[in-house]
């Protein structure tokens, strides 16, 4: 067989060029730019927002690292264009679409708006601490929901109906191909939770907007002898204030889903969200890489025990901790005894295979109005974890015989 | 300049204890193998029809995937158009339709072609010019904008055949293309797979219906249960000489047609007509001879050279009782 130096040549082919692309690409690499820099800027998550909000305010400082987030997206969507890995995220997300697998935000906004007429009549801190509690915990759950359900079917479908088959004859590598669908699967699972996420800023700025504080201020006015007196035609002033609020609400959950802590919305809840997206990023790369290999069911199942037993990662930590701290006591100076030894180790490994979901979520801290604080490692962690869990279904998925 | 060339291609399907061959982890005691293809070599030249013959199982499909990518042999190798397969520069210049093809239910199909042409990388005119030319050659104009859900099996087949031509392919590699359609659409698939030679491309394909191939193949390899059988020309595989002589008469009375009937080696009666086989061209002239003599009518002779279907027949037996 030949070998390469003496490869035949090929003649040259005409491909599409960059500048067919450069405008959406452009346009792109803005809104998705922007839509990150909660993550890029706040000194990766350090929050110093949260301690000092005055830091939230817009400097050139910023503008550089907008320009710099637009800049390094554009790079990234420019580089997936040209492994044709767009292509393949795009058109998975336009399946999610198409079946419909946004509609778990309904259940999202049914249950928040729930909630949120039920708590009306508590008192202000306290509906502020349960519509945040159902809030983050729904965004999280049908975020998961998401992840599992689509990251699983949607890979296994192009398994299971063959369409793989089309898909590897083109020039096309298989690893653009699962990076493809990961990148569709979790530009999904963003699009469900920016939008789920939008919903509940809107609740939040609202109820502040129409508090009964502010409702009163605009109800009633001093008049000349210094007494309070209700405006004329009040029903009608309620209604115009009540959709002007609306306006002013929807408006300020916008600049939030940017990242501006516009309106009652805190710095600390931007970053409890953001942190739900790197969970999820990590649960997306599981649910992948279960389903390149195994049946839906089971890989659903999987995924699903890593996420729990991932949110009781310290957990686990902490009990290899204890078993060490109790056979050192129990050895009493003597070495420790090898069924001991192998114990200790096995919790230790658990916890490094298990993904560190715990140190992500910073939801109970935000309840108990406790200082939210980001371990910069973390943020870290989870990119490499879902790299190396990228990796690892690359390569079960190269040699694979596909059905 | 071989576009195709396979050297000891084997593929033995074993479901192991993860079972992960067939997608999916399957707990099993015992392994099971199957050998699909065994020690498979052939190549095909530039520009020719080559047909892959066999019926079902005979590891038609097995072949076309390991060229394609899809399955790994278990031993020997190949090469398309000389160079390793799975190279990317390679597949830009490969067309290929997969057996039964179905594909994405959500997609119309416009935005189906329009998915696989930007995988192609090609540029988005050319590609939307090719698609139009493309659903006109396959007959779908009137559906490309209708969900690929609502294709029927045979409309599938078309807008597979369409996509495996988006890139303008030097090689064309279609599995069992006419599987599907109804005779008419069975003969504007080989008016293609005609006109795609006419262009200069190389078309590889696989059937089981041998009537469809042997109208159009330059060379056939013969497969059957994992064996390549024979390989080589039509008319050097089968036999050129005429080996038997059909005559279909009408309007003889029964003690005539008796006379017809002793040198025959074979008949069929119908209502009316009658069909007469003879071994020798002599025992067929002096049966129409003596067919015109007593006032009955020559509806037909038609000389019958082999057909693949019977050199199949034949080979396959041979081959089975060999193994037997
Ligand atoms: N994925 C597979 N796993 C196990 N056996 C298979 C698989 N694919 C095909 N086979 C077996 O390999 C043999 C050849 O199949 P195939 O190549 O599909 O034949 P053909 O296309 O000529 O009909 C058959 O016996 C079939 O059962
Ligand atoms: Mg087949």
């Amino acid at each position: 067989m030949s070998d390469n130096a003496t490869l035949p040549t090929l003649e040259k082919l005409e491909v599409a060029s960059w500048r067919d692309k450069i405008f959406p690409l452009a346009l792109w690499a803005i809104i998705l730019g922007l839509l990150f820099r909660p993550l890029l800027w706040n000194d990766w998550l350090q929050i110093k927002a949260a301690i000092n909000p005055a830091a939230l305010s817009y400097s050139w400082k910023l503008l550089g690292m907008d320009i710099l987030c637009v800049g390094i997206v554009f790079v990234v969507l420019y580089w997936l264009i040209l492994g044709r890995i767009g292509f393949i995220a795009l058109n998975t997300f336009r399946e999610a679409v198409r079946n419909r697998i946004l509609y778990f935000i309904l259940f999202f906004a049914i249950v928040l708006m729930m909630a949120s007429g039920v708590v009306k009549e508590l008192a202000i801190s306290a509906s502020t601490r349960i519509v945040t509690d159902i809030g983050l915990t729904s965004i999280s759950f049908f975020g998961l929901m998401a992840a599992v359900f689509a990251g699983i079917s949607l890979v296994y479908n192009e398994l299971e109906r063959k369409t793989i088959y089309t898909i590897v004859s083109k020039p096309v590598h298989r690893y653009q191909f699962l990076l493809g669908k990961y990148f569709g699967l979790l530009l999904t699972i963003y699009v469900i939770v920016a939008i789920m996420s939008l919903f509940f800023f809107l609740v939040f700025n609202y109820q502040a907007n129409t508090s009964d504080e502010v409702l009163e201020k605009v109800l009633y006015a001093t008049n000349t002898s210094g007494q309070m007196q209700m405006v004329d035609h009040p029903g009608l002033v309620k209604a115009v204030f009540l959709l002007k609020a609306v306006v002013k609400s929807f408006g300020q959950s916008v600049g939030n889903l940017f990242g501006f802590a516009t309106g009652a919305v805190s710095p600390n809840l931007l970053v409890a969200i953001a942190l739900i997206g790197l969970r999820l990023m990590i649960v997306t790369a599981i649910a992948v890489f279960f389903s390149s290999f195994s049946t839906p069911a089971l890989s659903a199942v999987f995924t699903v025990m890593l996420f729990m037993a991932g949110t009781l990662n310290e957990d686990i930590l902490r009990f290899g901790m204890h078993l060490r701290e109790t056979a050192i006591k129990e050895a009493a100076g003597a070495a420790i005894p090898l069924a001991a030894y192998i114990k200790v180790n096995l919790a230790y490994l658990a916890a490094l295979v298990v993904p560190n979901l715990d140190s992500l979520d910073v939801n109970s801290e935000i309840l108990h109005g406790d200082k939210v604080n980001v371990w910069r490692f973390s943020v870290l962690y989870a990119f490499s974890y879902t790299g190396i869990v990228l990796l690892g279904a690359i390569l079960i998925f190269r040699k694979r015989n596909f059905k | 300049m071989k576009v195709v060339e396979t050297f000891g291609l084997s593929k033995t399907y074993v479901q192991d204890v993860l079972g992960t061959e067939y997608g999916r982890i399957k707990f099993r005691l015992r392994n099971r193998k199957v050998d699909a293809l065994k020690d498979l070599s052939f190549s095909v030249e530039q520009g020719e029809i080559f047909g892959l013959l066999g019926p079902n199982g005979a590891g038609k499909t097995t072949t076309i995937k390991i060229l394609m990518g899809i399955h790994f042999a278990s031993r020997g190798t190949a090469t398309l158009m000389g160079r390793p397969l799975g190279d990317l520069e390679v597949k830009r210049r490969i067309g290929f339709l997969p057996e039964n093809p179905y594909f994405y239910d959500y997609l119309k199909g416009y935005e189906f072609l329009q998915y696989y042409g930007q995988l192609y990388g090609m540029p988005k005119r050319r590609l939307n010019a090719r698609i139009e030319e493309l659903l006109d050659l396959v007959g779908l104009s009137h559906a490309a904008n209708l969900p690929l859900k609502g294709y029927s099996k045979g409309m599938n087949q078309r807008i597979g055949l369409a996509q495996s031509l988006l890139n303008d392919p030097q090689l064309v590699i279609l599995d069992e293309p006419q599987s599907g359609l109804d005779p008419l659409g069975r003969k504007e698939v080989r008016d293609i797979i005609l006109k795609l030679k006419e262009e200069g491309r190389t078309v590889l394909f696989s059937s089981h219906i041998l009537s469809d191939a042997e109208m159009i193949c330059d060379r056939v390899a013969i497969l059957f249960k994992g064996e390549l059988i024979n390989i080589g020309r039509m008319n050097e595989l089968l036999s050129a000489k005429t080996y038997q002589y059909e005559l279909i008469v009408s309007g003889l009375q029964a003690d005539k047609m008796d006379a017809l009937k002793k040198g025959a080696s074979k008949v069929l009666d119908a209502n009316h007509e009658s069909m007469l086989i003879y071994t020798e061209e002599a025992q067929a002239q002096e049966a129409i001879r003596t067919a015109i003599q007593h006032g009955g009518a020559i509806r037909s002779l038609t000389p019958r050279t082999e057909t693949l279907e019977e050199y199949f027949i034949r080979n396959v037996k041979k081959g089975g009782e060999k193994r037997a």
